[in-house]
């Protein structure tokens, strides 16, 4: 990764050997931090910001690490057990937030925006996924949730239910209008 | 190739853990390197990455791959 900083098949490949690496296997996790792992990712997505397939490499890495260590650490139920793994918590943040992996995991790229919004989640950023959608008339609306299949906005539906004054007439008139 | 994990076990049974390792060696060369070598030995290996023992003897060595396998 060192030696083809700007070559972005070797910084995706590098990446994702990270993130397999990383893949339920805590100690590796470990090895890939102690190494200076997270520097290296963090540095890869950096220079190659407009590529999605290194963005989305390097969030898996960033996201695979930092679950599976966290996930290691022991529950504790008394006050000083919580404290280490709080310190242990913060020191695995710390190692990929104090190198600016908060802003290159930023979502620019459609094809990696799960992969960086799980990564953000991990690390304990305040994370929101925001989509915006263009609709048939060219107007962009913002919805800060992921909107279900199928799910779309009918103008005609009215939620809430008002009297009608007519409304009896017009049951009466059906009624009659099949013999009823 | 190394698409499943009875591939990935074939090919390392066949050796091709040293060769990928020699590969990605001659493409991180300082003088006459190749960037597709390098390239392609490091979407090998992370293919290979797949099979969970490989991708510890790869991070961690052979011997700790075993104490671990052993302790879990």
């Amino acid at each position: 990764m060192q030696i083809f900083p700007s070559t972005s098949l070797v910084q995706e490949h590098a990446c994702g050997t990270f993130a397999a690496m990383a893949l339920l296997r805590p100690n590796n996790a470990r090895a890939i931090l102690d190494m200076d792992g997270p520097r290296y990712v963090v540095t890869a997505m950096k220079g190659h910001v407009g590529n999605v397939n290194v963005q989305r490499q390097g969030a898996l890495a960033i996201r695979n690490i930092v679950s599976r260590l966290l996930r290691d650490l022991p529950e504790g139920d008394c006050a000083s057990d919580t404290t280490i793994d709080n310190g242990m918590r913060s020191s695995i943040h710390d190692a990929f937030l104090e190198i600016g992996a908060e802003d290159v995991l930023a979502g620019r790229h459609q094809g990696s925006v799960d992969a960086a919004f799980a990564a953000l989640r991990d690390l304990g950023c305040t994370v929101s996924l925001v989509k915006y959608n263009a609709d048939e008339d060219g107007v962009t609306t913002r919805t800060t949730r992921t909107m279900m299949f199928g799910e779309k906005h009918n103008s005609n539906f009215r939620a809430v239910y008002e009297e009608s004054d007519g409304l009896n007439d017009g049951v009466y008139n059906a009624m009659a209008q099949y013999g009823l | 190739m190394a698409v499943n994990d009875e591939i990935i076990q074939i090919m390392v049974a066949m050796g091709v853990l040293p060769i990928v390792a020699e590969a990605l060696r001659l493409g991180v060369l300082s003088d006459g390197g190749s960037q597709g070598l390098a390239a392609s030995s490091l979407g090998l290996l992370r293919n290979l990455c797949g099979n969970d023992e490989i991708k510890t003897n790869l991070c961690l060595g052979s011997s700790t791959a075993r104490t671990n396998d052993q302790s879990s």
